[in-house]
């Protein structure tokens, strides 16, 4: 995955969790709502960060973490368009989170 | 014999005129138009993020809509009169400690974007001095301000600098009139301008997606703020509306009943504006850097004696225009 892909693939999944907000916010309990929210803050402070960044970088280990990022975003995007039930969503995000950041982080020159 | 006289002290004045000049000063005229027009769409973009902090503030003083576990209300009490509407139907928060530092940074790259833009439209001034007459120090300290903005940006690109000596008028050897010494400096100032305007639209080329996202972030969060708003009833949706009643001669009624099909009405309407404010995204990034290659290459027939033709040029910056326009919410 180059950094254009990375990139791309970030910005899209910040909107397609955002997009998606006016339907997932009535289905959580109040709790999940501020998971939910949290989560969404943390991916866009990641988004923020690999602008602000060089990310050049693309090593093997990043290759790896950016091909399990992209997995788990295709398991995102399954999630939001069956939106079942807020918990797996929140479950998925915080997946695309973690990896996302390993990314950015491992990938910054 | 008087005429010959009257033209020759011109010539020796330095107030030559000469294809070559003519073509440098049309190429300078345009490159300064260009400039000017990246500057304000640039600005525009700078713009965009206060109103984008200011917007996520705004929107997250609404309550987020009852969660399913909510308790219902009880009795016939009704909310409170400053309990606001639970509008927050986005989520939208401040941006965090962290996001901010990122996003200042990258705004600060913005900033230099600008900057050699700005220095870029009065070295294109310069440089039509210098097709008018003996400018040469102007266009020397303009081009040396040129490579300083260039590499200042290049430098937050992590792109490799442009050396200083790029900025150096090469003095113009002079020919036996001073027409030619003008023609030749005039060629000299433009390889040097060539030179940085090809290495910078390289690099921004390089950091499109970048400019792109962040335009994108902007433009979606400004359109779930003016959602929120809506759903608050701030907001007169008539100017929105208007556009529906073009051909007809109507006008919108002065206080249209808010029932729920105009609420409908106006998120749909609102949800393809949006929509079409997205798609127009890459478009501004690409007409600066299309103006820039259409620098080079007039650059380039410049130097080679050839005719300049500037009419993509001035078309590149009058659309730029239209976009500041249109993103500035005139036009949408």
């Amino acid at each position: 995955m180059t950094q254009v892909q990375f990139e791309e693939l970030l910005k899209g999944t910040l909107d397609d969790i955002d997009s998606h907000m006016v339907s997932l916010l009535p289905l959580c309990s109040g709790a999940e709502q501020q998971t939910l929210i949290s989560r969404r803050d943390a991916l866009r402070d990641i988004f923020w960060k690999a602008k602000a960044s060089e990310l050049k970088d693309f090593n093997a280990t990043v290759e790896e973490l950016s091909d399990q990022l992209a997995a788990q975003t295709k398991a995102l995007k399954t999630e939001l368009a069956d939106l079942k039930t807020a918990a797996a969503v929140i479950a998925v995000l915080t997946e695309v989170i973690k990896l996302a950041g390993a990314v950015v982080t491992a990938a910054a020159v | 014999m008087f005429k010959y006289a009257i033209a020759c002290a011109f010539v020796l004045a330095g107030c030559a005129s000469s294809p070559v000049l003519d073509n440098a000063a049309k190429l300078a005229s345009a490159g300064q138009a260009a400039s000017g027009a990246t500057v304000d769409y640039i600005d525009a973009t700078a713009d965009g993020y206060q109103g984008y902090l200011d917007g996520l503030s705004f929107a997250a003083q609404y309550p987020l809509p009852p969660p399913r576990d909510a308790s219902p209300p009880k009795g016939k009490a009704r909310a409170a009169a400053d309990t606001p509407p639970p509008c927050n139907v986005y989520g939208l928060t401040p941006l965090s400690a962290e996001g901010r530092k990122s996003a200042d940074e990258y705004f600060q790259r913005l900033d230099k974007t600008e900057a050699f833009f700005t220095q870029l439209s009065s070295t294109y001034a310069a440089f039509g001095a210098l097709a008018t007459y003996d400018a040469k120090g102007a266009v020397q300290s303009n081009l040396e301000g040129t490579v300083s903005a260039a590499n200042g940006l290049l430098g937050k690109l992590n792109e490799p600098s442009i050396p200083d000596k790029a900025g150096a008028l090469i003095a113009a050897a002079g020919g036996l009139f001073a027409q030619h010494a003008q023609e030749d400096a005039v060629k000299s100032a433009s390889k040097s301008l060539r030179a940085i305007v090809e290495r910078v639209s390289a690099a921004l080329k390089a950091h499109r997606s970048a400019f792109v996202d962040v335009r994108a972030e902007e433009t979606r969060v400004s359109w779930e703020v003016a959602a929120t708003m809506w759903c608050a009833g701030l907001v007169d949706a008539r100017p929105v509306l208007a556009p529906l009643l073009a051909d007809s001669g109507l006008v919108v009624a002065p206080d249209p009943p808010q029932d729920v099909a105009l609420k409908k009405g106006v998120e749909t309407l609102l949800a393809a504006r949006a929509e079409r404010a997205q798609a127009r995204l890459g478009t501004g990034f690409d007409r600066i850097t299309a103006g820039l290659d259409a620098l080079v290459v007039e650059h380039n027939k410049l130097e080679a004696d050839g005719p300049v033709d500037v009419g993509r040029l001035a078309t590149l910056a009058a659309s730029l225009k239209r976009l500041v326009t249109a993103n500035s919410g005139t036009d949408k």
